[in-house]
């Protein structure tokens, strides 16, 4: 099996993601010259295209690239945590969990509080909190004095995600035509709402997140060959899976609340990087991270500028470009098996 | 049988085919161009969307309907109609229970699949598509058919046709003015070319500036509003009208906004495809004046 | 150095072990021998911490087990599981450097320790193999390599202790001799070894102690000359065998 170094392919990634961060800066409904990149950093805006940029697009790309960073790297986490390689962030309920919690507070909180100024953030507490109230109810269930056994786990997490739907489903059963309205394109993948409070509130999370998970790489890599195992390697096996459980659902759940249910990330790119560099998490944290900021950049992009001046929703692209993508690379894997 | 006595036969069935289409009286074509057909004018209605409910009610067929779906809310009457569902979720044995001998559905509201399970129960459907103006004086003419009150529909249909021609004559010689009409502030949603206030901003002298998408309420980005840079924004919310202006207030770059002309019109009038319209129309039509 | 004192668990009302005192001497192997359900994998895992006792403790370099850091503990006590599943494409190589997680020797100390285990278990055609696309023997020797890799060098705290379970299930002939030369060779450094295996012979032959279980309880302790007799074999496994020499090593042989 060929793999490319890791350190060739992060730096590539490197530059891709270089690229697809001028990519979504300079494409849009108002055509930007190029020569206007150094007005995104100027204090004072000079005219339109610098406010574009400064305004719309900047923190759209930004928290694009830092959603679809945090998104792919909790799912390599989480991949590396259940022993799964097609293991997802919204098995153990983070993702169903953050709906649940923003559509609270959307229906309880009413046209008032989301009018106002503490609308989004209160939207995102909802969605945070749900998130890892989920996350530690799955936890809790799957937790005995011997240890986190990982199928109670995902089949605790299947229970929740279905509660947390029918929990979604009920509210917007009871809720007027507004609310329904915000409940379902908040779950459509909501990528257009960008500002700066939105992509700062993400970076707070991601960056930190993005720095401090592939630190945990070894003691993930010697989970893979078992808990036991990972135990007399000398990992403090109990203290990882909580610290690592609560960063994921932190991430994820941030994530799902800034920019919606954006599905596929956390599941494909892992999955790509390591077919690509090997399934060391000491290197398939921080390149499930590039990849994904990529990924979600170009995704959005596209989402953006493809039926303009209408939008679509990012989540819709992503799954109709990464899903053949991830079958081909799949089929690629098995031919070279058996040839 | 003797081939006299056959040729009687067949001749009987003609006659009784014939007398048949006869004393079945009422024909009207609905926006799918499917036929419906009423033996007599419907006694028992059932509406599925508002703006229909409210069409009954101003052809003088109040008294017929038996009940309709939630936010049927004009006129006041209406509101002590039962309520058998909302626009997408029908509770089909309420509906049945209330025998209704006319079901009036709104296509693209309610959908296909309502449509569908209506017309396999054996009911009289007849499904209203309204995208432009001169669509709501037939809807009207068709319902007051169907409920055989042709000369109260044609009464009201009278008005609407003068209303709408004092407003096509009164802003007909004006110059065009470029309009962004929002609906949705978050995410930030518009009408298409194809959606009936497009129609009424033409009859404005106004061109939306997402006339060309094709999607009837389309979501669309911050800066396909800005490239656009419209004379007049027209906030058409339910909710957060304010909001939308001191969004829109961000940028002083914008024509609309230098200018002030930023306002609100009430979309209970303007979203819904009854002859009210004209009211929302005339309200907006008189704020885009203001620009020019 | 590892010894066990009174050692008892039971688990929902059932005793699986009943006080076990057992010692795992340095430079010796012991072999925990006994039927099915007799309590061996359940010691075994009391013995390297994966589980604690109802009551009793375990006893590793003076300190009670839960008194090592995880860290330094797993410098010293390497343990072998009978199975792996590791359903991850790592290389032999990227297995084996695993065994050095707990050590901080340095990379190019690291991989000289990964390349001399694998050459060890004859593996080092394996280094750039993926894992999941080895044999079972293959994928055995690696795990092997692994642990050896991880209590490679002694270590100043104390003597180190390796931990295996049937160990040599999925070897052939040649490389089931192959690893128990190489666990004696650890032996001859120092290292204490327990083995729990089914195979009384390959017991026999390699341990220099035995432990016999039979339904939670140890049963006999001692040399295989001693432990291996015709009276005991009867009792314990239910079997009339006879007890013979081997005729090269000298050792204990149960032939049923």
């Amino acid at each position: 099996m060929y793999r490319y170094s890791p350190i060739k392919f992060i730096s590539l990634a490197g530059v891709a993601l270089v690229m697809a961060l001028l990519c979504g800066l300079f494409s849009g409904a108002s055509d930007i010259p190029l020569s206007k990149i150094w007005g995104v950093f100027s204090l004072k805006a000079l005219d339109i295209d610098h406010q574009i940029l400064q305004l719309i697009r900047l923190p759209r790309v930004l928290l694009a690239a830092l959603a679809g960073a945090c998104l792919a790297s909790c799912g390599a986490v989480m991949q590396g945590l259940f022993r799964n390689p097609l293991a997802d962030p919204s098995l153990i309920g983070v993702s169903s969990g953050a709906s649940v919690g923003a559509s609270c507070v959307i229906f309880f909180g009413g046209a008032s509080v989301i009018g106002s100024g503490i609308g989004l953030p209160a939207i995102t507490v909802g969605a945070f909190v749900g998130g890892l109230l989920a996350t530690s109810i799955v936890y809790r269930l799957a937790t005995s004095v011997t240890g986190t056994s990982v199928a109670t786990m995902l089949l605790a997490g299947i229970a929740i995600t279905a509660l947390s739907g029918a929990i979604t489903s009920l509210f917007s059963f009871f809720a007027d035509n507004e609310m329904l309205r915000r409940i379902s394109l908040w779950q459509m993948g909501n990528l257009d709402g960008a500002d700066w409070p939105r992509a700062l509130s993400m970076g707070l999370v991601a960056i930190p997140l993005i720095l401090v998970l592939p630190r945990e790489g070894q003691a993930l890599n010697a989970m893979l060959l078992g808990e036991s195992e990972a135990r007399h390697l000398g990992v403090d096996v109990e203290t990882m899976k909580r610290r690592l459980i609560l960063l994921t659902a932190l991430g994820v759940g941030v994530a799902v609340a800034v920019s919606g249910v954006v599905a596929f990330v956390g599941l494909i790119v892992p999955h790509l990087v390591r077919l690509i560099i090997g399934p060391d998490h000491r290197y398939l944290i921080p390149g499930s991270a590039i990849l994904g900021a990529v990924l979600l950049l170009l995704a959005d992009t596209a989402a953006r500028t493809l039926m303009s001046p209408a939008e679509l929703p990012t989540g819709v692209i992503t799954a109709l470009l990464g899903a053949p993508f991830f079958v081909g690379l799949l089929l690629q894997q098995r031919m070279r098996m058996v040839g | 049988m003797s081939s006299q006595r056959l040729w009687h036969f067949v001749l009987f069935l003609f006659w009784l085919l014939l007398s048949s289409h006869l004393s079945a009286d009422i024909h009207v074509e609905d926006d799918l161009g499917r036929e419906i057909t009423l033996s007599k004018p419907a006694q028992r209605v059932i509406s599925l969307a508002p703006h229909l409910t409210e069409v009954v009610y101003a052809v003088g067929g109040g008294d017929h309907m038996v009940a309709t779906v939630a936010w049927s809310d004009f006129p006041e009457e209406a509101k002590s109609l039962p309520v058998i569902g909302s626009n997408n979720k029908i509770n089909y044995e309420a509906l049945l229970a209330y025998k209704p001998d006319l079901v009036l559905v709104w296509g693209i509201g309610n959908g296909e699949n309502i449509i569908k399970r209506l017309t396999s129960l054996g009911l009289n459907v007849f499904v209203n598509e309204p995208r432009k103006l001169g669509g709501i004086p037939k809807t009207l003419n068709k319902i007051g058919r169907l409920l055989g009150r042709e000369l109260e529909s044609e009464e009201t249909i009278h008005q609407f046709q003068a209303t709408l021609e004092g407003l096509q004559s009164k802003y007909q010689q004006v110059g065009k003015v470029s309009v962004y009409y929002q609906i949705w502030q978050s995410p930030l949603i518009s009408f298409g070319g194809e959606h009936l206030v497009s129609d009424v901003l033409r009859l404005c002298g106004a061109q939306n500036i997402f006339s060309e998408v094709k999607p009837l309420v389309p979501r669309i980005g911050v800066e396909s509003v800005l490239a656009a840079d419209p004379e007049v924004i027209i906030v058409g919310q339910y909710t957060d009208v304010e909001v939308a202006f001191e969004h829109w207030r961000q940028w002083p770059q914008l024509r609309a906004v230098a200018n002030k002309h930023l306002y609100k019109v009430d979309p209970y009038l303007l979203h819904r495809h009854t002859p009210r319209i004209l009211q929302g129309a005339a309200q907006l039509c008189s704020a885009i004046d203001k620009a020019r | 150095m590892l010894e066990s004192r009174q050692l008892s668990l039971s688990i929902a009302g059932f005793k699986l072990l009943q006080g076990v005192d057992l010692q795992v001497r340095p430079g010796e192997v012991t072999a925990i021998i006994g039927p099915n359900g007799a309590g061996k994998t359940s010691l075994m895992r009391l013995l390297c911490g994966e589980i604690k006792p109802s009551s009793g403790e375990v006893i590793f370099g003076g300190l009670s087990l839960d008194q090592w850091q995880p860290k330094q503990l797993a410098r010293m006590l390497g343990v072998l599981p009978q199975d792996s599943a590791l359903n991850f494409p790592f290389t032999a190589g990227e297995v084996v450097m695993m065994g050095r997680i707990p050590h901080a020797t340095g990379l190019a100390k690291d991989i000289e320790i990964v390349d001399a285990a694998l050459a060890l278990v004859g593996g080092s055609y394996l280094d750039k193999r993926p894992y999941t696309q080895m044999s079972g023997g293959e994928k055995q020797r690696v795990q092997l390599a692994r642990v050896l890799a991880q209590i490679w060098e002694p270590d100043a705290r104390g003597d180190r202790v390796l931990i295996l379970d049937e160990p040599t299930s999925a070897f052939d002939l040649a490389h089931q001799q192959l690893s128990l030369d190489i666990v004696k060779s650890f032996v001859r450094q120092g290292v204490g070894v327990l083995l729990v295996v089914h195979d009384l012979n390959l017991a026999a032959s390699c341990a220099d102690q035995l432990v016999m279980l039979s339904c939670g309880r140890l049963v006999a302790q001692g040399a295989p000359e001693h432990v291996l007799s015709v009276d005991l074999i009867e009792r314990v496994f239910n079997v009339t065998a006879s007890i013979g020499v081997h005729p090269r090593t000298g050792s204990p042989m149960v032939i049923v």
